[in-house]
């Protein structure tokens, strides 16, 4: 069986967003990125089923040069290739143009299992599991927790309100993995080394017969218009407490007249 | 790389030193670590941390005294036993820089974990590597690499610590079965629990005289089956300690236990050069540890004495505190200096640098130790509450100036061996230093070389330190002159008697340390300001001038001392306690 599995490289959950000088984008320096935690446990069940079946596992990701750092991560982790879209100079685009990039490189890589996390914890917009197995005319599964294989099929667990769906598809089918399916592993010296050995192939929307044109600019569907900050928390506000009922008085007054909650 | 003449005859840079040179171009530039390398390290640090945060958990080890199996087993999957084996081997072939720089990772995220790790590479299965037959590394260095099996370095016995060349274990050998019968007590070994593969020295016996007895000594590698029994091979209970209470430290007994002579490590009459070229490799390491353990208390300290008030001010901007932090920080960039410096010469190939990595244990173990005191008392009374990490860090890093070569011994070593350098006539001197009270060849040839003129005067200055370090270039060269003199000085005043001269070796040593740390310093600035221009570059010219104007007065003071000094009254003092067996001067006359 072949895997093909989708990452995104985001900025580390644990980063101070800064917004850029255009107040529409996010300011990249002092960002560390990261494999999205979601794409890590879908990674890490392809890597398991490979193990269990033989087979291959890709990585294929689109973005800029530094997400090659990510797909060598994916290889050090066990991946045996890694594709990158290359991002560079390509201009805004929107979730429905990464799609299609995506897409377009899926149909010539003959996988029996397309993976990603259920969302990326970049934009969490949740939506490229639907999309790229609309444009593939395949069928798709999100929120897996737990998977069973069987012969040209697979038994899915997924999350549902209150409750697990079990569903089979057939393959190939695109899953969208999310937490609680496994717990990924860690990269061993041994695999980043043999990791660095390895060349990552990187391809032009070109070379996947995608019109930059169509996807960017007034073309993108969703546009980025500003981006806020939440506001900063205020200063807590201590109140004496030498003389309690004083003290009491005084939290009323101001949970009444300034903080208007009661 | 350019070489220069000089550098091609000198193979050490403080050997030079000593000799009046400066073999200015092993030290500058100051090395760079290739960035594929640092990709590298820095995706295996961000793994071992992620591991580190879910499978070791350093209080419960600290406290229940036990470093869990499977962490053991899971280091080596993760790669973390193999990183200096060769590839062919089946580890990763670290460079030096790339194996400081994850020992400075490993070291304060848990401490008994960097025992494990450090005892099993830096020395335990380093005599293997240096100088195993390639028969003998392919046999063993796989499983080692990947922790199938756990390495121990047995050299200390009970009756020989310091004074190594005196090990009483036997190897008789046996040509009936072509082994080695060997028999004798090995003390505070660390990994002793459950190592499967101990590089054990003993003494095969011989009528050879006093002097040579080193050369009866010989390294065997004694590999035990993977439940870790051997027959004659049993382990000591585990030893209660002060400190890195998680790692194992134990006894290792040995009964008529019968090693096959395949198994002997470097060939007969080599152990000794075996055990002193381990040690001498592994001790930058624990100098890369100190820095990654003075960077920890910096932190804590930065976020302590920033967050606290008193007075309704952050103590942070009081000039007590202010001192300390400036304290920590510069001199940790020195100590860092020091060890890359010193990694880059092992990276580069340069074949001596026991001096330079003495240098990095010294410093650096006790600036760990001076660091987290000084953080400890910037944390006031918190400090001395076990729910903050003080105490376990004093705790841990208490043994650093007492293993692999005491701190004392270090400094005895780094002066001996200057003397040896600068008159070349102290025969034999690195095993003086691990028996340094023998008696060894005389210096008084040298001294009348010296009289006579024959010894090349040292004029020679650092060229190649950016300008805007020029005052602090020239101190170095002054003092680095001063010094050469004065050791020459010392060897002709005290003849023979110069190797028992210990409180001069002590400033002697002290002086050759703060030159290389000065050294170290102004090869790295000079490469910040080449890199970023001066005015970025304006916080570490700061720490330069700092440290060098600290160093300045430490080096005037050892320096001066060696000639005028109260040397005799610490004898008379001494001597007077060692009488009364303990103080003699209660003033109530107790």
């Amino acid at each position: 069986m072949n895997h093909v599995v989708c990452i995104a490289y985001v900025p580390d959950t644990e980063t101070k967003v800064k917004i850029g000088g255009d107040g529409k984008s996010i300011d990249e320096t002092d960002v560390k990125w990261i494999v999205s935690p979601y794409d890590e446990y879908a990674l890490e069940e392809a890597l398991k089923t490979r193990e269990a079946k033989g087979g291959t596992v890709t990585v294929l990701t689109f973005g800029p040069a530094r997400a090659d750092v990510g797909l060598r991560e994916c290889l050090a982790r066990g991946a045996d290739e890694a594709v990158r879209i290359a991002s560079d100079g390509l201009g805004e685009t929107d979730s429905l143009g990464v799609a299609q990039l995506l897409a377009a490189a899926l149909k010539g890589m003959k996988a029996d299992a397309i993976w990603m996390g259920s969302k990326g914890v970049g934009t969490d917009a949740g939506v490229m599991v639907s999309m790229v197995a609309e444009l593939l005319d395949l069928p798709n599964v999100n929120l897996v927790t737990k998977v069973e294989w069987k012969d040209g099929a697979v038994t899915l667990w997924r999350e549902v309100e209150g409750g697990r769906e079990v569903v089979e598809s057939p393959l190939p089918c695109v899953i969208g993995a999310h937490k609680g399916l496994n717990e990924p592993r860690y990269a061993s010296l041994k695999g980043i080394m043999a990791a660095k050995k390895k060349v990552i192939a990187v391809k032009k929307p070109a070379d996947l017969g995608v019109d930059p044109a169509g996807i960017t600019g007034e073309k993108a569907a969703v546009r980025w218009t500003k981006l806020e900050l939440p506001p900063a928390r205020q200063a807590c506000k201590l109140i004496p407490a030498d003389d309690p009922q004083k003290a009491a008085e005084e939290l009323l007054r101001l949970l009444r007249d300034e903080a208007k909650v009661l | 790389m350019s070489t220069t003449k000089t550098d091609t005859e000198v193979h050490s840079f403080l050997k030079s030193l000593y000799k009046g040179e400066f073999a200015e171009s092993l030290v500058f530039p100051f090395p760079e670590v290739p960035e594929d390398v640092k990709e590298t390290v820095t995706v295996f640090a961000d793994a071992y941390r992620d591991f580190d945060a879910q499978f070791i958990d350093s209080e419960k080890i600290d406290r229940d005294h036990f470093f869990p199996r499977e962490a053991i087993q899971g280091l080596g999957d993760l790669g973390a036993l193999g990183m200096t084996i060769p590839e062919e081997y089946g580890g990763s072939g670290f460079s030096a820089a790339a194996y400081c720089k994850m020992v400075e990772v490993i070291g304060p995220l848990d401490s008994s974990a960097a025992i494990v790790i450090g005892s099993h590479q830096s020395i335990g299965l380093k005599p293997l590597l240096l100088f195993g037959t390639d028969e003998q590394k392919r046999k063993w260095l796989p499983d080692l690499a990947s922790g199938k099996r756990l390495a121990a370095f047995c050299l200390t016995e009970p009756e020989a610590g310091s004074d190594a060349a005196s090990l009483k274990t036997t190897a008789v050998y046996d040509p009936a079965t072509d082994e080695y019968v060997l028999n004798g007590t090995k003390q505070w070994i660390s990994n002793g629990g459950f190592a499967k593969f101990l590089t054990v020295f003993a003494r095969i016996p011989s009528e050879a005289a006093e002097k040579d007895k080193h050369r009866e000594i010989a390294c065997f590698a004694v590999v035990p089956d993977e439940s870790g029994e051997l027959p004659g091979l049993t382990r000591g209970p585990e030893e209660k300690k002060l400190g890195l209470c998680g790692s194992s430290t134990c006894q290792i007994i040995l009964e008529n236990c019968r090693v096959p002579a395949f198994n002997m490590i470097g060939g007969k009459g080599q152990g000794f050069r075996v055990a002193v070229e381990t040690l001498n490799t592994g001790r930058t390491s624990l100098g890369a540890g100190s820095v990654g353990g003075c960077k920890q208390m910096i932190k804590l300290a930065t976020e302590h004495a920033t967050q606290r008030k008193q007075f309704k001010t952050r103590i942070a901007d009081f000039e007590l505190i202010r001192e300390k932090i400036a304290e920590m920080t510069a001199n940790t960039y020195v100590l860092e200096s020091m060890v890359y410096l010193t990694a880059g010469l092992i990276d580069k190939g340069v074949p001596d640098y026991s001096l330079e990595g003495a240098c990095c244990k010294v410093y650096g173990t006790e600036l760990l130790w001076k660091t987290i005191n000084e953080a400890l008392q910037i944390a006031g009374g918190n400090g001395f509450m076990n729910e903050y990490p003080y105490g376990r860090a004093l705790r841990d890093s208490r043994v650093n100036m007492i293993f692999e070569g005491t701190n004392e011994i270090l400094r005895l070593y780094l002066a001996l061996t200057g003397m040896k350098e600068a008159g070349d006539v102290l025969k034999g001197v690195e095993k003086a230093v691990y028996s340094p009270l023998t008696q060894y060849g005389v210096l008084i040839g040298h001294a009348q070389k010296w009289m006579q003129g024959n010894v090349p005067a040292f004029d020679k200055k650092l060229q190649k330190v950016h300008p805007a370090l020029a005052p602090e270039a020239d101190q170095v060269s002054h003092y680095a002159s001063i010094f050469r003199n004065a050791v020459e000085t010392i060897v002709f005043r005290n003849g023979k008697k110069v190797i028992e001269r210990q409180y001069l070796h002590h400033r002697i040593a002290d002086t050759l340390i703060d030159l290389y740390a000065q050294v170290a310093t102004l090869s790295r600035v000079t490469a910040a300001i080449e890199k970023k221009g001066e005015e970025k570059a304006k916080p570490e010219i700061e720490i330069a001038r700092w440290f060098c104007f600290q160093a300045r007065h430490r080096m005037v003071a050892s320096l001066k001392a060696l000639d005028k000094n109260r040397d005799a009254e610490a004898t008379a003092i001494s001597n007077a306690v060692y009488e009364a067996g303990g103080y003699p001067f209660d003033l109530w006359g107790w």
